[in-house]
């Protein structure tokens, strides 16, 4: 495995991780990038170039580089990242797998998947709670933190690193159930959708989980600490 | 090698029986099958107890007859799989009655495509009962019941640490966490009635 540089070409990076175009949508950084390299379109979009290889790595190779030092510029990009994901879920993957699990529901008639529905529905309801969160408490708290104001409340971020395990972990049970338990009807395409679909969210969650708890976290507890 | 299938077909027409059971025959040729015309209606369990049926295809004529016995179905026949064998025209929600319908017009591959699939279910659903201890079902049953794990451990006269353990033991084997997906496993591996989960997860 060679991780990216910064003198790596993005073409051939976007060619060899074609799940890296997420980021250039949640960075509302345009395509087009020629012959560019990582730095080279980075100081062109006016984004830290080493903040934009940050992301290329972990979202292909699920590695966090922790010497890096951002600036609170690079967090208020952070948070918009963060924040571009959480619409990209619920614009877009949430009601995918919605319509899904709506057809194996008409597929399947028996209780179980009666209360598979619930469970997704529940899950989702988890989901949308904990995005509001982030986006009406979490995220303008930080925001203040890098504006300098001090009327801030005494709300601490440490407060929100428990929340992300548990929508994981729900996550997964739901594709076990389909893979291990729940009987086959005969809907094995349907079932194929619906499994890779989670699987990539999962992904895409896991790593959204990882730029949160070892990138956004360390920055603000170190704001935090200047700011007393 | 796992076990041999027990098939009964029920079914009052001996052309359709002998039928059914030739195509049984064919498409799984292990299986123990048994033909009877009827159910006995006074005395129903009889049969049911006598063995332990894994697939049952039955005509529902026979329960139209007698409503009782459409009620009780499921009770008599509670682990196995049951297919409906159709020979006349129903309301379509008869069928949410039985996991699958056998049409008098199908085609011989359809249903053979059927019983084999009814057949893997069945395995399927013994081999789930066969992945929990007896004690970690009786623990699994009281979670997916709503019961926490302090209540849990003094219905069973067993410590918290010995009940947390069994959850832990549970969740591991089952590769599932949240006790909302165990609920449903519980279903799909007939350990508790869907109706009575439904209940304990509101």
């Amino acid at each position: 495995m060679k991780l990216f540089t910064l003198d790596t070409p993005i073409a051939d990076a976007i060619m060899n991780h074609p799940d890296l175009i997420v980021i250039f949508e949640r960075l509302n950084i345009p395509l087009g990038v020629q012959e560019n390299s990582i730095q080279e379109y980075a100081i062109q979009s006016d984004i830290n170039p080493e903040l934009l290889l940050s992301l290329f790595n972990l979202q292909a190779y699920h590695l966090v580089n922790d010497d890096i030092e951002f600036d609170k510029q690079d967090t208020q990009r952070i948070i918009d990242y963060l924040k571009a994901s959480h619409d990209y879920y619920t614009t877009e993957f949430y009601p995918e797998i919605s319509k899904y699990i709506e057809q194996l529901i008409n597929h399947n008639k028996q209780s179980e998947f009666k209360m598979l529905r619930k469970f997704f529905d529940d899950y989702l309801q988890e989901v949308e709670q904990h995005f509001e969160y982030e986006d009406e408490i979490v995220f303008p708290y930080i925001r203040n933190l890098i504006q300098g104001k001090t009327e801030t409340t005494d709300y601490a971020v440490e407060k929100y690193k428990q929340h992300h395990n548990d929508i994981e972990a729900k996550l997964e049970d739901l594709i076990y159930l389909l893979v291990k338990f729940l009987p086959a009807g005969n809907d094995i395409k349907l079932r194929r959708q619906i499994v890779e679909t989670l699987a990539r969210l999962d992904r895409d969650l896991q790593i959204h989980a990882r730029i949160e708890n070892e990138i956004l976290i360390p920055l603000v507890e170190t704001m935090e600490k200047q700011k007393t | 090698m796992t076990k041999a299938s027990n098939i009964l077909i029920v079914e009052p027409s001996v052309i359709i029986a002998n039928g059914i059971e030739s195509l049984v025959n064919n498409a799984l040729p292990l299986a123990n099958t048994a033909v009877c015309k009827n159910i006995p209606q006074h005395e129903p369990n009889c049969f049911a107890d006598a063995i332990n049926w894994d697939i049952v295809i039955i005509n529902p004529v026979l329960t139209n007859r007698c409503p009782n016995l459409q009620k009780n179905l499921r009770k008599y026949f509670h682990d196995a799989i049951l297919i409906a064998l159709i020979t006349n025209l129903y309301d379509r929600s008869l069928c949410d009655m039985f996991q699958d319908c056998i049409y008098l017009n199908d085609e011989e591959k359809t249903i053979l495509k059927i019983l084999k699939k009814c057949n893997s279910e069945q395995k399927l659903m013994l081999k789930n009962s066969g992945i929990l201890s007896e004690r970690e079902t009786e623990v699994l049953k009281q979670l997916v019941r709503g019961k926490s794990i302090k209540e849990i451990a003094d219905n069973l006269h067993i410590s918290n640490h010995t009940a947390l353990s069994h959850r832990r033991n549970i969740s591991d084997k089952l590769g599932i966490k949240s006790v909302a997906a165990m609920a449903i496993y519980a279903v799909v591996a007939k350990i508790i009635d869907p109706n009575e989960s439904l209940e304990g997860l509101k």
